[in-house]
């Protein structure tokens, strides 16, 4: 085991030399991490300061829960990446160092990861905690470092036990998928009592209370206020499910490594007999169509949005019913469309192929409109078919319409000046470039689907004002928004 | 190899052919003899780099031009203006008489570029990648066929309903293939077309190139393996820190170099001033 712990040593200690050299440039990211440790901390420390007493177990338990919860996200995420991204396991891997040792390493990616995720709330309030409460929360420090290794090693665990079961390409998609819809969920459960009847929201909070004082957030509690023997407790729970799983997980590390670096796919079903398509539009619309289809990011990337939107979409189904229906199509199709249209023209692949064929770039662009706003005109339909059949027919077609053309300007204007970027960066949270064509689509989707909520609602006048107000802006949109061409740096 | 690789030689997967070089318009077609190639004083710099320098190149029609030079000696920049990609600083360049600053789109057509590491489109099928293809250089319906000919000549048909993004390194590089000669061109530029390849692949790869010059094309590559150039390319041009150092058959530049017992890679390392290496003991 000291061999192990040796080797894993020099190769953490390499990682975090190329970590402080790389960090260098994101010298922009850390500096709002810092500032908004300080500003919290102006926050928290008078808080605690005059609090009456200190925090209940339950409370430091809630708090411990989401800290765990936030940090097996990031880490599911990291886990998988450390499977993807091409680092420098071929070296580690031919090398005399035993695989465990490579395993036990490289879960400090992940354990960094989770700390530096959650290190912007955990600082400012274990700080507060300690000035107002006492020293005793100097033991939140250890027991968030050793959260994070333990959670890492989980986390690792529980991804590599998909790997074996699934196989490391469709854990990659779960993986993708439960890290981005985890805030969501948490966001929604932060947001959950306000929406709810008085009767509903005390069982709400009973079942809350329930699952923050289950027994291990209350031992991080304990630990976390300085008991000496849930620390030590932890640290030996840690250093066991650490070893434990770079131990019994390597094989299947090195398995899942194989097969993500891997030419061969999994067997996949026979495709249909291929219907050849001639002409530039349909061949371009199509093979847009399919790859967004088939990237299983885009999923991921697409799902919050939908889901930060329930709470305001339940609040009007409480006031207008099924007519609730119209004023949803029309926001998700113009945002889905849109989001869509980006990755379609901003996303391409293969530039090269495009630049060098004889056929203008301009051409395509709007066969690429056409494959992003295919998919969310699918949703429009199904939603607009529900009013239909609830007895909303005028209400369903003026949803179609007005949700069609919102859908298709707001495409064109993302369309017509786009910046291309690697495709899988182009919904990114965090990458995304918050342009003034995108702060006007998002105006537009909210107008349209204002004015069509207020006449589903019964308020035609100023319903349809706003509607006009819609029309209007559309109409300007496609009259004076130009596809520009894509300036290439050479 | 004298035989045409084509319709004659049996194919491990089907008889097909590969379509051949394009029916050009009347005003598109090139002049008897003239150059399917012509770049004159092309000059492309970054930054303080100058990649390319002054360089002029003339490719005959019908023609296996070999194009070699060490790293960084301006291949890729070069080939890459050629296809459109990069906008020279200064020069002009010809494709089939056609120039390509002046009428990029005429002169693309004819025009078809591999690079030394494609980018394919990962969740696009073999069929579905080529129809796309297809459709930008605006070929009819009937390129179905073509395609499917391609994909069983190049030995990719049992891959048809793979994704592309599961296929090996090698397999990519034949994919890029197809969609290079899906539409027929009349001048291809290569840029390392047997990196990745394994023999058998090799092989079949440059017979096919063998052939298609054989049926009136004009192939660029580059490369470093010399052998093949030494084998397959009918004139050679040296380039070296984005200058034409030397052009002729191997003959011609056997003699200019003053070997003419010499291999290829002694006329190479003589012109690029690399023979001057003194051994490693």
């Amino acid at each position: 085991m000291r061999q192990t712990l040796r080797e894993a040593r020099l190769i953490v200690r390499n990682d975090l030399r190329l970590f402080f050299r790389y960090s260098k440039g994101n010298f922009g990211r850390g500096t709002m991490l810092i500032l908004a440790i300080v500003v919290l901390h102006a926050v928290t420390i008078p808080l605690c300061l005059f609090a009456s007493h200190p925090p209940s177990p339950a409370i430091e338990g809630a708090f411990w829960t989401l800290v765990a919860i936030v940090m097996l996200g990031t880490t599911i995420v990291q886990a998988t990446k450390l499977l993807f991204e091409e680092t420098d396991f071929p070296l580690l891997l031919a090398s005399p160092i035993s695989q465990p040792a490579v395993l036990l390493a490289r879960m400090a990616t992940p354990a960094a990861g989770a700390l530096l995720g959650v290190a912007w709330i955990v600082i400012p309030v274990v700080d507060g905690a300690i000035i107002g409460f006492g020293p005793r929360y100097l033991a939140a420090y250890p027991t968030v470092f050793l959260l994070a290794w333990l959670v890492a090693a989980v986390g690792i665990a529980a991804t590599l036990t998909l790997v074996r079961m699934i196989g490391a390409r469709r854990t990659r998609v779960a993986a993708q998928v439960f890290g981005s819809v985890l805030g969501v969920v948490l966001y929604l459960s932060f947001q959950l009592p306000n929406y709810l009847a008085p009767e509903h929201k005390a069982v709400a909070l009973r079942m809350l209370h329930t699952v923050v004082g289950n027994p291990l957030s209350l031992a991080f509690a304990r630990a976390g206020h300085g008991e000496p023997a849930m620390l030590a407790a932890l640290t030996v729970a840690t250093a066991g499910v650490a070893l434990l799983t770079s131990r019994r997980m390597a094989r299947v590390f090195i398995g899942g490594l194989q097969e993500a670096g891997s030419t061969e796919a999994r067997p996949s079903h026979r495709a249909k007999a291929h219907h050849w398509r001639s002409g530039v539009f349909k061949a371009t619309l199509l093979k847009d169509a399919r790859l967004i289809l088939r990237d299983p990011l885009i999923l991921s990337q697409l799902l919050p949005t939908l889901m930060y939107m329930l709470p305001f979409f339940y609040v009007t189904f409480q006031h207008t019913g099924i007519a609730m229906l119209a004023p949803a199509a029309v926001a998700f199709g113009a945002m889905f469309s849109q989001q869509l249209t980006q990755v379609a023209v901003a996303g391409e692949e293969c530039w090269d192929l495009i630049r060098m064929c004889p056929t203008p770039e301009l051409k395509m662009r709007a066969a690429k409109v056409g494959a992003g706003m295919l998919g969310p005109l699918i949703l429009v339909t199904g939603c607009a078919l529900a009013l239909a059949i609830a007895g909303r027919p005028g209400l369903s077609l003026l949803t179609f319409v007005t949700a069609f053309a919102t859908a298709a300007a707001c495409s064109w204007m993302q369309a017509s000046e786009p910046k291309p970027k690697a495709r899988r960066d182009v919904l990114k949270r965090g990458r995304r470039e918050w342009t003034l064509s995108g702060m006007a689509t998002l105006m537009l989707a909210m107008l349209s689907a204002t004015g069509i909520g207020l006449v589903g609602a019964g308020n035609t006048v100023v319903g349809w004002t706003v509607l006009a107000a819609a029309a209007a802006a559309i109409a300007a949109i496609f009259a004076f928004v130009e596809m520009k061409e894509i300036a290439f740096a050479d | 190899m004298d035989q045409p690789l084509f319709p004659d030689l049996s194919l491990p997967h089907g008889d097909q052919a590969i379509p051949p070089p394009p029916v050009l318009s009347e005003e598109a077609r090139p002049a008897p003899f003239s150059a399917a190639l012509e770049c004159r004083a092309l000059v492309k710099r970054f930054g303080a780099t100058t990649a390319v320098n002054g360089l002029d190149l003339r490719v005959e029609s019908g023609q296996l031009y070999g194009f070699l030079g060490p790293n960084g000696a301006g291949k890729t920049t070069t080939l890459r203006m050629i296809a459109g990609l990069l906008r020279p600083d200064s020069g002009e360049i010809h494709i089939l008489g056609m120039s390509l600053g002046e009428s990029p789109s005429e002169a693309k057509r004819p025009l078809a570029y591999v690079p030394d590491d494609p980018v394919l489109y990962g969740k696009l099928r073999p069929l579905e990648y080529l129809e796309f293809v297809a459709s930008l250089w605006g070929l009819p319906r009937s390129a179905e066929t073509a395609a499917s000919e391609l994909l069983q000549t190049l030995g990719l048909w049992g891959k048809r309903d793979d994704y592309i993004e599961s296929l090996s390194r090698g397999m990519k590089q034949k994919m890029a293939l197809a969609g290079a000669l899906i539409h027929s061109p009349a001048l291809m530029l290569l840029d390392e077309p047997l990196t990745g390849l394994d023999a058998a692949a090799a092989r079949q790869v440059k017979d096919i190139l063998n052939d298609f010059v054989r049926r009136g094309g004009t192939v660029v590559l580059t490369t470093h393996i010399l052998e093949v150039a030494e084998r397959m390319a009918e004139t050679i041009g040296i380039i070296h820190e984005g200058r034409l150092l030397a052009e002729g058959t191997l003959e011609e530049l056997r003699e200019r170099s003053g070997r003419r017992d010499g291999t290829l890679e002694d006329v190479f390392l003589q012109a690029t001033g690399a023979a001057t290496t003194p051994p490693v003991l």
